[in-house]
């Protein structure tokens, strides 16, 4: 029946069950459509027998290629759709009608940008996933949250404005509209090397990512942090694998988050900068450039998103029913919420690469890459990482939330429909752990590495279990920064308050000079007034008695003038 | 409607009608939250790192980057490198924390 589909982008049911969904009043109708979008896409996924491009459409002399499945969309087209799929699940009780269309949407532009095979297709779709996530943003309905949308549509659309130019640039100077290799010193390449960067929070360019996501609503978090950062690993994964700069900012990207997390209140803000480490290690996956580390980009994607839910989906459900996920209010949730910790746990060992859960099993591709290649300060740098990931995301979340000090909160637990999404994306965490063969099978290029080595699992747990004897033992001697109620200043001050003051400053300055001009404007207008008046009033000069042969004389000589001008022209 | 609690509003679902309810299941694991337990955790986890570095004066592990062959590399790495990100924590909390209303201030934000 699947081989019975046509061959069209997997994009279309997700985007078309996102509207749909928005016109459907009636709760219990929209969810069944919220979950078919994703279904149906899953079955376009699987009708492709033969890698090729379809979906091609013509219009105005273009031909958009909107199907493009190979190697490498392939990978990331199902994650895409395995993600979309457990969001619906997630939103189950959600009853918010646009932000179901918005989710939908999003994560079916995700799926379009990453199936595209043309670069004007890509910036279609690149630009709508900003347009509609901002929704998931802008739903919490609070003005922080308002502000904080504005700032990541700008940014975002900024970045599709990088990308169009780029791809002009890149098009019209001998190049192609293909969305394939394209490389830095290719024309137009650095814009979309740039517009690329931003979509993937590169350092310096990564606070968006930190102010949007924790002001999102619970359902809201768990989408975004699926699509847009991974669309941007895949993109670079398309036109920049091998770019060398590419391995140093990723190990850039995989260290300074940990500092930042240590220090951070808001749990969902812990893990937002948790993501920018883990896009760290796909970055240097994809600068290294090798088969095997573009296999562990791909992999570290795939699993990477699974997990990263599962602890978005947590701490929504502990948003959900404690109405914070401030690390200085919770404490002690697992009496109330033991499957919510449960499912905590197994993401945090996860994301922590534990033995027999799927981090482990993908993370060391990209490690292993880096050694191969020579890179050993990269190496070290991302051994470092390891460690400061089992920091925030494998102890820093679950401790504070569910164990740590009683903060006497006792709530419900989860909803059933939140569960039913954890447990899903737990048990792909476990099952992917156990046997990664089934991973490694659709990354795109054939592997020859086996993770389950003596040597691995002893360094991997020596790593692991030395790090939680350094958290034990710094608790006990009181030396981990207590959680408190603050926030940390990061490059987002730059326009927020230093950006804002000198806007501010200069409409102060602009009100000011306005008001100056206004007054000399007023001054000269007056003195100009007077000298009118001076010599055309009744009492001015034009009005004096003049004798008539003075002006007789005048007349005779403008007659004169006159005649001597036509003369000469005749 | 929305899901997310807005400012100064309740959470769905709320306390449980008995504030003290502890969930049934999680009856099974009160014990975590005994001291002794607690302490217990920091010895096993402790010896059970040394106990895991250890191993590498009886197997030699094998390594792309030579120097990750020392005797408990991994161990007292992951040790010093977690120690250290924990205890960069106060001087960059120094620096860069700022109380809560911050951008409030300025922006009505946050």
């Amino acid at each position: 029946m699947i081989d019975a589909l046509p061959l069209i982008t997997p994009a279309l049911p997700v985007i078309l069950a996102g509207l749909i969904a928005g016109l459907i009043p009636n709760y219990s109708v929209r969810k069944v459509v919220t979950l078919l979008g994703p279904l149906v896409a899953a079955a376009l996924w699987f009708a492709v027998d033969i890698p090729g491009t379809y979906g091609v459409i013509a219009a105005a002399g273009f031909e958009f290629e909107t199907f493009r499945f190979d190697a490498l969309s392939r990978i990331w087209g199902l994650v895409f759709i395995i993600a979309a799929f457990l969001n619906s699940i997630y939103g189950l009780h959600d009853r918010d009608r646009m932000q179901d269309a918005s989710a939908l949407v999003y994560a079916g532009a995700g799926l379009g940008a990453v199936f595209a095979g043309d670069l004007l297709t890509l910036f279609f779709f690149w630009e709508l996933t900003a347009l509609s996530s901002v929704f998931l943003i802008w739903a919490t309905g609070t003005p922080a949250s308002f502000r904080a949308g504005l700032r990541y549509l700008v940014i975002h659309v900024l970045s599709g404005v990088l990308l169009l130019g780029g791809s002009v640039i890149y098009a019209t100077s001998g190049g192609s509209w293909e969305f394939g290799a394209i490389g830095l010193d290719a024309p137009g390449g650095w814009l979309i090397f740039l517009a690329f960067g931003i979509k993937c929070a590169f350092p310096l360019l990564h606070n968006w990512l930190q102010d949007s996501y924790p002001k999102s609503t619970v359902v809201g978090a768990v989408v975004l942090s699926a699509f847009t950062t991974k669309l941007a690993v895949y993109a670079l994964a398309r036109s920049f694998a091998g770019t060398e700069i590419l391995i140093y900012l990723g190990a850039v990207m995989t260290a300074f988050p940990v500092f930042f997390a240590v220090i951070e209140n808001d749990l969902r803000k812990v893990l937002a900068y948790s993501l920018n480490n883990q896009l760290g290690f796909m970055v240097v996956g994809v600068g290294i450039g090798t088969e095997l580390a573009l296999n562990g980009a791909a992999a570290h994607a795939f699993v990477h998103i699974i997990y990263k839910a599962l602890l978005f989906m947590s701490m929504g459900a502990v948003l959900y029913r404690v109405g914070t996920v401030k690390a200085s209010e919770l404490g002690g949730l697992f009496k109330s919420m033991p499957f919510t910790a449960i499912f905590c746990l197994i993401g945090a060992a996860s994301i922590s690469a534990f033995p027999l859960l799927s981090g482990f099993v993908a993370k060391s591709l990209t490690l292993a890459a880096a050694a191969q290649e020579g890179h050993w300060v990269v190496w070290l740098i991302l051994v470092f990482a390891s460690a400061g990931v089992l920091e925030h995301s494998g102890i820093k979340i679950p401790y504070f939330a569910f164990f740590a000090h009683d903060s006497g909160k006792r709530v419900k637990e989860a909803p059933a429909n939140m569960l039913l999404a954890m447990g899903i994306a737990a048990t792909l965490c476990i099952t992917i752990g156990i046997w990664p063969q089934y991973l490694y099978a659709i990354l795109p290029y054939a592997v020859d590495y086996q993770p389950y080595t003596f040597d691995h699992i002893v360094g991997q747990m020596q790593l692991l279990l030395a790090a939680m004897f350094a958290f034990a033992l710094l608790m006990r001697l009181g030396l981990y920064p207590a959680e408190r109620p603050s926030i940390n200043l990061d490059t987002d001050w730059l326009y927020r308050r230093l950006g804002d003051g000198f806007v501010r400053w200069s409409w102060a300055m602009l009100d000011r000079l306005m008001a100056a001009g206004g007054h000399q404007l007023t001054k000269a207008r007056h003195k100009l007034g007077e000298r009118f008046f001076a010599v055309f009033s009744p009492a001015g000069a034009l009005s004096r008695d003049i004798p008539s042969g003075v002006l007789a004389i005048w007349t005779s000589v403008l007659l004169g003038i006159v005649l001597l001008v036509a003369y000469l022209a005749g | 409607m929305t899901d997310t609690p807005k400012p100064k509003s309740k959470a769905r679902g709320g306390t449980t009608a008995a504030s003290d309810a502890i969930h049934p299941a999680a009856r099974y694991f009160l014990w975590l939250e005994s001291p002794a337990v607690k302490a217990g955790f920091l010895f096993a986890i402790g010896i059970a790192s040394i106990g895991l570095g250890a191993l590498d004066f009886i197997h030699h592990r094998h390594e792309y980057v030579s120097w990750a062959e020392w005797h408990g590399f991994y161990a007292w790495f992951g040790f010093a490198s977690f120690a250290f990100a924990v205890l960069m924590g106060w001087p960059l909390r120094a620096l860069l924390g700022r109380k809560e209303d911050y951008y409030e201030k300025a922006a009505g934000d946050d």
